[in-house]
């Protein structure tokens, strides 16, 4: 039975790679959010306004190692499956989630200077989760069969965080070639948690015969994690006033940073244009309302020693337990501390080299929407993209193919090899309707007859007003 | 009415894609069967702690006993299916021992309890004795999870003859859990 495709984007979110590659919009001008992927971007309206709420819309969910459907087909032997996808996932495979509402979106084109003014707020939520293979094992099948072997706990490896941009920004063309963009941007900071850079090992080995069967060894342990906003939120007695909370933070009531996208698009001939961006270039300093978990230290249990000692009547036996946690947690030191952390935000750079051609009019070199001359019909091109991640940066690699299908309605496809997929084919259109500009993107289409084969699952749409003067 | 139809043709597109060939029903049946190890208690005695203060032909027993609260948890009494418990002694006196094991709860009320012969042995020649013990019926496995002490009493028919050799207790738990 079929199910609604948004109901496995939700499910996804909360066990799913690579959130926010966007080729399909990158480099997309008729959409006025195309600018929030290249500042550079080029308008040809004179004014956009995007509808509050709905002018951008982005759902992700994704994961590099299993599907839903290796998980949960209808066979018999889940518990087989969950086994092997747990013997077959890498640590470096990983489950993420992004999500972005676009609350405000604005821009206008100031005649004299030609400079494309552009701003707004849009709201964004980015889970990822490293697969902790070891600790997974461990959970899964216990210590008994994996004596002697090591329990990586430096697997773990997972961020998240929910805030609110605010950023305004600028395209210009400084020369006949090249048009530069920049945006600044605020962060408030909503709520925050992460936990990068753990080590430590877990292993129990065959004792040495001078005290106990066996030693439980916790080495090198040196795990934190970090958070942000939730003491806040947690704290908050109703459901109404956690919505208050939320609100409030996501309104430069929390903990703020600030950032800058950085963009160009150089004409290299008529046919040939280059797009590259970095985008996100900055941190969340997180000041108030933390509260940090660390926990150091290297211990071994090789079970309780009794001693038998000669007691006298009345005398109290000896608290070995009590001993026994007591050296742990002198071995294990863990505090819970509130000094505040800065938190980058997840870099991306893109790039495109886009080829245009093919002419609008029936014979004619240019039209009015062909401004000078770069403006085609069709276009096909490459787009590259990364992003930083908490264990190491990943990539992607679309090729793509753009068309004007008519007067007011155009499309464009993807194909995108990243490290897991290769096979994954996008699709977006995009219509102007009188001042309506409406388009709709997702990928993974050829995924479509059943969502729950595909690894990646994104859709994004929104509705916006562009307005020209003439 | 252009407008209009791109929206209907959008929610088509997403509302019909499917998940098929699925049943998610089945996560709960999603069950981990870990087995974990771990070590209980472990001790080495000497002749010298079996000596009476006056002379004695009566059997002569010495006690420890410890809190032991590493079941104390509900996941692991709801999860817990089966537990081995593991002694191996290793005796190089040359006199026999009895081993009495007492899981008591919280006021002391005797909950389990095993008796282990352990055989005599030489220091030339230390005599290993091994004992299983299996609980794997869930009144059997209640029983530790609501103990909170282990007692163990080591009795010896008569005071030793010789002040060398040691006998020394090594063990584990195997936990079988399913959650």
């Amino acid at each position: 039975m079929c199910k609604y495709a948004l109901h496995i984007v939700l499910l996804l979110l909360g066990v799913v790679g690579f959130g926010q590659n966007k080729p399909l919009l990158y480099s997309y001008e008729e959409i006025p959010q195309s600018l929030l992927l290249n500042p550079a971007a080029d308008m040809a309206q004179d004014f956009h306004f995007g509808i509050p709420f709905l002018s951008h819309l982005y759902i992700h969910g994704g994961t590099s190692g299993v599907s839903v459907y290796d998980i949960f087909k209808d066979q018999a032997g889940i518990n087989e499956r969950v086994t092997a996808a747990i013997f077959d996932l890498k640590p470096s495979d990983f489950f993420t989630a992004n999500e972005q509402l676009e609350l405000i979106s604005f821009g206008w084109k100031q005649q004299q200077s030609g400079i494309y003014f552009s701003g707004g707020i849009y709201q964004e939520l980015d889970v990822i989760a490293y697969f902790p293979k070891d600790l997974a094992i461990l959970a899964w099948e216990g210590n008994r069969n994996y004596i002697g072997q090591s329990f990586d706990l430096g697997e773990i490896s997972v961020t998240g965080e929910l805030l609110t941009v605010f950023h305004f920004g600028a395209s210009k063309k400084v020369s006949k070639d090249l048009r530069l963009g920049a945006r600044a941007k605020i962060y408030s900071s909503i709520a925050q948690i992460s936990s990068t850079g753990n080590q430590g090992t877990f292993r129990t080995i065959l004792g040495d015969g001078t005290t106990n069967i066996y030693q439980h060894i916790l080495s090198n342990v040196d795990l934190d994690v970090r958070t942000s906003g939730l003491t806040a939120l947690g704290g908050a007695e109703s459901g109404s006033e956690t919505v208050n909370q939320i609100i409030k933070r996501g309104l430069l009531g929390g903990n703020l940073g600030l950032g800058v996208d950085l963009g160009l698009s150089y004409d290299f001939d008529r046919h040939w244009t280059l797009d590259a961006s970095i985008l996100d270039l900055g941190a969340v300093f997180h000041t108030k309302d933390i509260e940090r978990y660390e926990a150091k230290g290297d211990f071994v249990l090789d079970g309780i020693e009794l001693i038998f000692p000669p007691l006298e009547d009345g005398q109290e036996a000896i608290d070995y337990y009590t001993g026994l946690t007591d050296q742990f947690d002198d071995a294990i030191i863990r505090d819970t501390i509130t000094s505040g952390y800065v938190q980058f935000r997840p870099t991306k750079l893109n790039g495109a080299l886009t080829y245009g051609f093919g002419e609008f009019g029936e014979g004619e070199d240019c039209n009015c929407l062909n401004k000078e001359g770069t403006r085609w019909r069709e276009g096909v091109g490459a787009h590259f993209y990364s992003i930083m991640r908490p264990k190491r940066p990943q990539f992607a690699f679309s090729v793509f193919y753009y068309r004007k299908l008519t007067g007011f309605l155009s499309a464009k496809v993807a194909y995108t090899w990243d490290e897991y997929s290769a096979t994954n084919l996008g699709m977006g259109i995009n219509a102007d309707i009188g001042w309506v500009n409406f388009y709709l993107m997702t990928d993974n289409i050829l995924r479509y007859g059943n969502l729950a084969k595909a690894k990646n699952v994104s859709l994004q749409l929104g509705l916006n007003l562009k307005i020209n003067k003439q | 009415m252009l407008l209009r139809t791109l929206l209907v043709c959008a929610i088509f597109f997403t509302a019909y894609s499917c998940v098929k060939d699925t049943d998610f029903n089945q996560a709960s049946d999603i069950q981990g069967t870990p087995e974990l190890e771990i070590d209980l208690v472990f001790f080495t005695v000497t002749p010298p702690q079996f000596i009476p203060e006056g002379s004695s032909d009566r059997p002569i027993t010495v006690t420890d006993t410890t809190d032991f609260r590493i079941l104390d948890d509900s996941f692991i009494q709801e999860s817990l299916l089966q537990v081995d418990y593991y002694f191996r002694f290793a005796n190089s006196i040359p006199s026999e021992f009895e081993a009495n094991i007492r899981f008591l709860n919280e006021v002391n009320r005797l909950r389990y309890e095993l008796t282990i012969a352990v055989a005599a042995g030489t220091v030339q020649l230390p005599v290993i004795s091994e004992h299983i013990e299996v609980l794997d019926s869930p009144e059997q496995i209640s029983l530790v999870t609501k103990a909170s002490k282990i007692v163990v009493n080591i009795t010896i028919p008569e005071a030793p003859q010789t002040v060398e050799g040691s006998l020394n207790l090594q063990s584990k738990g195997t936990y079988f859990l399913e959650y």
